[in-house]
């Protein structure tokens, strides 16, 4: 791949960026296959006005290698699910659990300011298909959950509280 | 190429930068009066405050009749919507305000807030027919029940050509009736397809906008892909198909050309409405066939054996084939009539409880007299060639024959709760069944089988056309996997897009989208 071609590549992303900001979203909503990818979780504004007090992101499955980043004020939490059929990482490893499920919980972002939250994992080798990240918002008052899926039925048409989606591309 | 990639790399900055930071998608903070309040009188004015400046598009305020209120245009102060309440709007009701804004980057957001005056009434039922009055029901409903007497003369005459013999002036009730037939069954399709699209504005009135609602071909086109333009159709085929049977002239119509026309204007019948809606269709459509056939049948031959006895020609074979035949017919009709109400009626209790019921009770005991003077011409005036008594208890018949029609007519327009149902799959096998009726009531079942239990279940109703933005109901479980709303769901007769969502988890949230068509009939209360 030409370093042209991903120069205009980065000019489209950034094109494409005001779309994006309204909902929880994932700051890189591509990645290769097989990486390991560092997952930006967008939180842009509260519940209709309302400070955000917990984020809860759910892992699909396949994506091993799960570690969240904490944040001050926040108390973040790990739950993890056993594995039908333990994997081998390689190096001799053999993993027998998962992590399903990501929160960073007790914490008050205001409506008026933005954060972000990280998770850094290691992507499954399945290219050319997207992983969905549902995301729970809550906040003091109410609750927002960003877990709608395409409808398959209406391609193009986003729903309106979107799952935040990762696309996987081919390796390079 | 150094060049080239410098001046890319500056201008994906550039971009990123100038990217807006206003974040689309505005939503609602709050509106003053709240949603579902009920107020004592009526406010002055209406405010809706957002989270982010908006621009506001159109909004669109609909009283109890669905008749809609004019709005002035409404000043912004930046996230701040007010609008003044409109002096029309001032009486006691229930009152459906619908908004649509576009946030900073043009995204539109709209919704529908409810709102009481006095009293928390039902939630506005408004069908296209009716302007707040019955009076702009009855152009259809006499357009009905013409078609319906029209087809069973002709039809049931038809018949009698068939299996008693001819009888003066049959061409031209054939060659007449079809053709009136099949215009007025053809009349009955765009009507019905003008109460389906509604008006698009229910403001003029409700006869003016059905009117013109039945020359514009989307009612048509509408119609055509209900089971009532099938029905229609049929209906009008075999009622041409008779007419050309009473034009042949001289020539004597092959009787072929007669059966199948009788059977398809008869049969068109059963192809619509309620029997069409009841479980098994084969065996309800069949006994509505067989019912209506036989009604016709007696219907038309009373009458022109009357028409016979009152000239003089008293045709006594004919009479006495009409009656043997009718010994056998008149059974059937019976049969047929109870097979329908095993069929329409969930339980004998219906009968005595129900609207639909007592109708058929009636219309039982009418159809026993009918019986009993039947059985007084077979076996004491007949016999003896007692013209004059024969005379009076056919046309006795003939009366208690038309209060017949009256009832069906009736029972016709009343829902017999087998409840309009509609069931939609999603792309999982996961599936929803609506009933909707005086309680809405949804079933959800995953791809086995199983009744799915969720968190919560909310309905939304939208119907852009008529203005109205999306309302979200919420359900409240009743049963495993059967989630139900008490009160009566607004509607505007016509197409609605509805989505049925069900949160089964944190994370998962199940969503059915379809589109339902509420009939005038189901909105009545």
């Amino acid at each position: 791949m030409s370093h042209t071609f991903r120069a205009l590549a980065a000019v489209v992303a950034a094109a494409a960026l005001p779309t994006a900001y309204a909902h929880v979203s994932l700051e890189r909503p591509q990645a290769p296959t097989d990486s390991y990818y560092k997952a930006v979780l967008q939180v842009p504004h509260g519940c209709k006005g309302s400070p955000t007090v917990a984020v809860r992101v759910r892992i699909p499955e396949g994506i091993l290698g799960v570690k969240p980043q904490p944040k001050p004020g926040w108390k973040v939490s790990i739950t993890r699910v056993k594995l039908d059929k333990p994997i081998d990482a390689g190096h001799g490893n053999m993993i027998g659990e998962r992590v399903s499920e990501v929160a960073w919980t007790d914490g008050d972002l205001s409506d008026e300011h933005f954060d972000e939250f990280r998770i850094t994992m290691k992507l499954p080798d399945r290219p050319g298909t997207t992983l969905a990240f549902p995301t729970v918002q809550e906040c003091k008052q109410g609750v927002t959950r960003w877990i709608e899926l395409p409808d398959p039925a209406k391609p193009g048409v986003e729903p309106a509280e979107p799952a935040p989606l990762l696309q996987l591309l081919p390796k390079p | 190429m150094t060049a080239l990639r410098a001046a890319l790399a500056i201008l994906a900055l550039a971009l990123a930068l100038t990217a807006p930071v206003a974040f689309a998608h505005a939503s609602l903070v709050r509106s003053v009066p709240a949603d579902g309040t009920v107020v004592d009188a009526a406010p002055d004015e209406l405010v809706l405050q957002f989270d982010e400046p908006v621009e506001p598009l159109r909004a669109s305020l609909r009283d109890a009749t669905g008749a809609a209120v004019d709005l002035a245009s409404a000043p912004v102060e930046g996230d701040t919507v007010r609008y003044a309440w409109p002096d029309a709007a001032r009486r006691d009701g229930t009152y459906l305000f619908s908004y649509r804004v576009a946030s900073a980057d043009a995204h539109p957001v709209s919704g529908t807030i409810i709102l009481s005056i006095g009293t928390a009434g039902a939630m506005p039922t408004v069908t296209a027919e009716a302007a707040g009055d019955a009076a702009a029901n009855q152009p259809a409903l006499l357009l009905r029940i013409a078609r319906n007497l029209v087809l069973l003369a002709v039809g049931g005459a038809a018949l009698y050509r068939l299996s008693v013999g001819t009888f003066p002036a049959w061409r031209a009730v054939l060659g007449l009736g079809g053709v009136l037939s099949a215009l007025l069954a053809l009349a009955r399709l765009g009507v019905h397809g003008a109460t389906l699209i509604g008006p698009d504005d229910a403001s003029g009135t409700a006869g003016l906008a059905l009117l013109a609602a039945v020359v514009d071909p989307a009612a048509w086109s509408v119609a055509l892909r209900t089971s009532f333009g099938v029905s229609a159709l049929t209906t009008a085929t075999g009622a041409a198909l008779l007419a050309l049977a009473g034009a042949m002239g001289r020539r004597e119509p092959p009787p072929a050309l007669i059966g199948v026309g009788a059977l398809l204007a008869i049969g068109g019948l059963a192809l619509t409405g309620h029997a069409a809606s009841a479980t098994p269709a084969w065996l309800a459509g069949a006994a509505l066939v067989v019912h209506a056939g036989a009604a016709a049948w007696w219907f038309a031959s009373l009458g022109i054996l009357l028409q016979g006895l009152r000239a003089g020609v008293a045709p006594a074979p004919d009479l006495h084939r009409f009656s043997k035949l009718a010994m056998r017919i008149v059974p059937l009709l019976v049969i047929a009539a109870l097979v329908l109400a095993t069929r329409l009626l969930r339980t004998p209790d219906d009968l005595l409880r129900t609207d639909y019921g007592r109708w058929l009770l009636l219309k039982g005991a009418l159809l026993l007299a009918l019986l009993v003077l039947a059985a007084l011409n077979r076996h004491r005036w007949l016999p003896h060639g007692r013209t004059a008594a024969l005379r009076r208890s056919i046309a006795a018949e003939g009366v208690l024959i038309a209060a017949v029609l009256g009832v069906t007519a009736a029972l016709s327009q009343t829902p017999p709760h087998t409840a309009a149902t509609t069931r939609v799959r999603d792309a999982a096998g996961n599936t929803v069944e609506l009933a909707s009726g005086p309680q809405l009531l949804a079933t959800l079942r995953d791809a086995s089988g199983q009744p799915i239990e969720a968190v919560d279940v909310e309905i939304i109703y939208a119907r852009e056309s008529a203005g109205v933005e999306p309302m979200a109901l919420a359900l409240a479980r009743v049963g495993p996997g059967r989630y139900a709303r008490a009160s009566a769901v607004p509607a505007f007769a016509g197409t609605w897009q509805v989505e049925v969502r069900a949160r089964v988890g944190d994370f998962d949230r199940l969503a059915w989208r379809f589109e339902q068509v509420v009939r005038p009939e189901a909105t009545r209360p």
